[in-house]
């Protein structure tokens, strides 16, 4: 038995019925991965979650190269196949598929945080020959609301604190964003409501679009059966939407609409998420200032620099310094000057004789790594946070740096830590020395 | 006479013609303070600012203690009366006007940045018993983004990333802040291009609702002629607002009508307040406050579980430790400014005060009584000593905690320059090891 090339992928926020509907199509005959793989059941979820251990490790990976999170607005950037972490995502997500789907003519993925990482997910499905049928879960973001605040850590502490407002807000992220991405796919909305009050319809629903699945009577009675009874916990009416922006109610409806099986309300799902992508860009603060790359060196006793204003671009981008000191001399300096990430593909010395590469060294609480033919470097705001060695021969040389930078709360808070560390090393060395100083 | 009741405050986006307005306002009689005292004309504002350097700096204080920047989008937190520095700032901007606007009979100032501090503005102009009238500027956002694209920097000075659509909604923030911050007090609300094409029915509102003496003939003359069509730089014509939200036309709109709409005012605050909760960044995490020591041959430990709560709170924790022990702990698991205003033991005793100590990477200072620690994320981010009483002790603080990018990449710039110092430090005392020199003392 091959790979199914129709896997349903059942998208949507947590605590929308992504688990409950899960679990249904599971009994139908739907394979979500060995059990053992999958998160167990909890008080959460006392029917289970059906979610694939190595997605969500695999969706969190992918958040955080992007600086995104579960809880983030934004999208995947637009060109996120440019950075370097998305070819080991893609393979990991590759892998992933080939080793627990390959054998199974029906499986599917749950996984909530998907709806935030479906440019990849799309990517790799086109490579692989799939075509997906998504499933999105749409429950009254409300009910949503309550239903997280209200999650059970057991003995463990709320990690999270509850998302209160921000849950609606996000909600909007989840539904749009998946509208938005699944433009060109099978897509089915499946209501909270309506999975709850008329589950075989909605399973049935699902069924249809998948030629030659048929699911037996006792499957049927089992997958309908764990749906019924007592699942919820939350009732909110579409009424109280309305203490919201108007775009809540009418995301709603229209996921409703879509479900009742409106063609013209997927268009009106993309002009909500057109109106939503606004308002983020409008509230969001940017991230990124202008930077300032700057070096400076020592020649015939004095400080020399030179520097160039430039405007990080959240892409590739490249910039040139012109660097007029003798052959051999050590130039330091700033890329940026907050913590940040900058990815180095192209570091080289050109001048009239040619081109050579710069070799890249980081400063005291900086770090650098080189892989895949591209730096890595992990850099904090310190006077030689980048180096260099010009290179033999005569000068001027121009440095020419091909580079993608990032920077954001997450490589900020790595960064302190990171030094934070380093730190508290040296200082204890300190002290050992100082103790071997006094006792001779 | 300390401080004339009506001052005229000048509200509204920076590129908005505050400037514009205030030096015609300047021309018809209002002090808007001394001219060494404003920013100097640049190629940016040829016309002058107008505006008081050292309000510039109080309010930058004012946002960078509530994690905030002049292109924040987030109101002050609702409990900013409680944070440490609440007070000084409140007496530092109450000083600045008592200072520099005493005995004055018109007054005003101008500061586009006060859009966003309505609280404490107002919280000052309750003490000082002020009345203050209030002006706001409105321009179209499109001609704000790009004049703002266009600013021209200083050489080797900071720059910044052109806002691009942040601009439209710093725009929101402003306006409909200013707005808020008049509320139903007397109020001017200056369309740009109206202004620049005919200034004096708004001048002449503002002078009327003033209700002091008429300017004379000759301090009209100057007011108009130093505004003028030319000055508007960038034009908005043939540029939509369309692919922005309505609530940017609906805000453009009722600010051009010039009328005070209570119920238009307050839906457009609410939706935008909506969209504001709904987008709001991440709440600081759930993590435990934890301490360990040494416990005979053991580490003991003991933690307490808590989610901020962006206001003062309490934990307490039982420490089963020895009379005169050291304990270490963390308060949060990334860098984060602490306020500490209670930390004591109590004991069978009674209650003992706890001296606090901060980690390598931490910064402990004390601000009127209260402590601040800029915690890193480190083992020894905070440590205490229990009492010379017999415990066992139950540990009581009473902390108020933040955490933000700027008190992150502090905390990272601070931690990089402490380790520059620690590694020269430890090269010295290589090389006297090495060499033989001097031993320190």
């Amino acid at each position: 038995m091959s790979m199914g090339s129709h896997p349903i992928i059942v998208v949507g926020m947590q605590r929308s019925g992504t688990s409950a509907l899960s679990g249904a199509l599971q009994r139908l005959g739907v394979y979500f991965g060995k059990e053992e793989m999958l998160y167990p059941a909890d008080a959460n979820n006392p029917k289970g979650f059906f979610e694939h251990r190595r997605a969500t490790v695999l969706n969190l990976r992918c958040l955080e190269a992007f600086q995104m999170h579960p809880t983030s607005f934004s999208r995947l950037p637009s060109n996120w196949r440019e950075y370097p972490p998305a070819e080991s995502l893609r393979d990991e997500l590759k892998q992933f598929l080939r080793d627990e789907f390959s054998r199974s003519s029906r499986w599917g993925i749950k996984q909530p945080v998907t709806s935030l990482v479906l440019p990849l997910y799309n990517d790799v499905f086109a490579e692989m020959g799939i075509s997906p049928h998504f499933v999105l879960c749409v429950r009254n973001p409300l009910e949503a609301m309550k239903s997280e605040s209200k999650l059970d850590f057991g003995d463990s502490y709320r990690v999270m604190a509850p998302l209160g407002k921000m849950a609606v807000g996000s909600w909007l992220r989840y539904t749009l964003g998946s509208f938005a991405d699944t433009v060109n796919h099978s897509l089915s909305v499946v209501v909270y409501d309506q999975l709850l009050s008329n589950p075989e319809n909605i399973l049935q629903a699902i069924v249809q679009q998948h030629p030659g699945w048929t699911p037996s009577p006792a499957d049927w009675d089992n997958a309908v059966n764990s749906i019924q009874g007592g699942m919820r916990h939350q009732q909110s009416s579409i009424v109280e939407l309305d203490e919201f922006p108007s775009i809540v109610r009418k995301t709603y409806e229209t996921a409703v609409r879509i479900a009742d099986g409106s063609e013209e309300a997927r268009s009106d799902a993309l002009d909500l998420h057109r109106e939503f992508e606004t308002w983020n860009a409008l509230l969001t603060e940017p991230v990124a200032s202008a930077g300032k790359f700057g070096l400076a060196w020592f020649s015939e006793g004095k400080r020399c620099i030179s520097e160039i204003n430039y405007i990080p671009t959240n892409g590739w981008q490249t910039v040139r310094l012109v660097i007029d000191a003798p052959s051999k001399t050590a130039v330091s300096g700033l890329i940026y000057g907050l913590p940040c990430r900058a990815w180095i593909r192209r570091s080289v010395w050109r001048r009239a004789s040619g081109v050579t590469p710069a070799q890249i060294r980081c400063g005291l609480g900086s770090t650098l790594a080189y892989e895949k033919g591209v730096y890595r470097l992990e850099a904090v705001f310190e006077p030689d946070q980048i180096q260099f060695v010009t290179p033999g021969g005569t000068g001027p040389f121009e440095l020419e740096l091909d580079f993608l930078l990032e920077v954001g709360t997450a490589i900020s808070a790595g960064a302190s830590a990171r030094l934070a560390k380093q730190l508290e090393g040296c200082v204890q060395s300190v002290e050992q020395l100082a103790q071997r100083l006094r006792t001779g | 006479m300390e401080l004339s009741e009506r001052p005229i405050v000048v509200l509204g986006m920076q590129r908005s013609g505050t400037s514009a307005v205030s030096g015609a306002l300047s021309r018809l009689g209002i002090y808007m303070g001394a001219d060494e005292d404003f920013f100097p004309p640049d190629a940016n504002n040829a016309g002058g600012y107008f505006e008081q350097r050292a309000l510039t700096t109080i309010n930058h204080k004012c946002l960078a203690f509530y994690q905030m920047h002049a292109t924040s989008l987030r109101p002050l937190p609702t409990s900013w009366k409680s944070y440490p520095q609440a007070k000084m700032l409140v007496e530092e901007l109450r000083g600045f006007l008592v200072e520099k606007f005493r005995g004055r009979l018109l007054w005003g100032f101008k500061q586009p940045m006060a859009s966003l501090l309505e609280p404490i503005y107002s919280a000052v102009f309750t003490e000082l018993g002020l009345s203050p009238q209030y002006v706001v500027c409105v321009r179209n956002p499109i001609e704000i983004q790009a004049s703002e694209a266009d600013w021209k920097y200083q050489p080797g000075g900071r720059q910044m990333a052109p806002l691009g659509a942040h601009a439209i909604g710093a725009w929101l923030r402003y306006t409909l802040g200013a707005l808020e911050a008049a509320g139903e007090r007397p109020l001017t609300i200056i369309h740009y291009s109206s202004f620049l094409e005919n200034p004096r029915p708004f001048l002449f509102d503002i002078v009327e609702k003033q209700g002091s003496s008429a300017p004379s003939e000759q301090q009209w003359s100057e007011a108009l002629s130093c505004v003028r069509p030319d000055m508007r730089r960038q034009n908005s014509s043939g540029k939509s607002l369309g692919e922005y939200p309505s609530i940017v036309r609906e805000t453009l709109a009722y600010c051009a009508s010039s009328k005070f709409d209570a119920t238009r005012q307050s839906a457009l605050v609410k939706e935008f307040n909506g969209w504001l909760d709904m987008l709001e960044p991440p709440r600081l995490s759930g993590t435990r406050l934890g301490f360990a020591w040494k416990g005979g041959n053991a580490i003991q430990s003991v933690q307490e579980p808590f989610l901020p709560a962006g206001d003062w709170q309490t934990v307490r924790l039982e420490i089963n430790a020895e009379p005169l022990t050291e304990l270490n702990g963390l308060f949060y698991n990334k860098p984060c400014r602490v306020w500490i205003k209670r930390c004591v033991f109590i004991h069978e005793g009674g209650e003992t005060a706890a001296s606090i100590y901060s980690g390598p990477g931490s910064h402990l200072t004390s601000f009127e009584g209260t402590y601040r620690l800029e915690g890193a994320y480190e083992a020894r981010q905070i440590s205490l000593a229990t009492p010379a009483a017999k415990g066992p002790y139950t540990l009581e603080i009473e902390f108020l905690l933040e955490s933000g990018s700027q008190i992150i990449n502090d905390s990272a710039s601070r931690i990089a320059g402490r380790l520059h110092e620690c590694a020269a430090r430890r090269h010295t005392l290589e090389r006297r090891l090495n060499g033989g020199l001097e031993r320190p003392r």
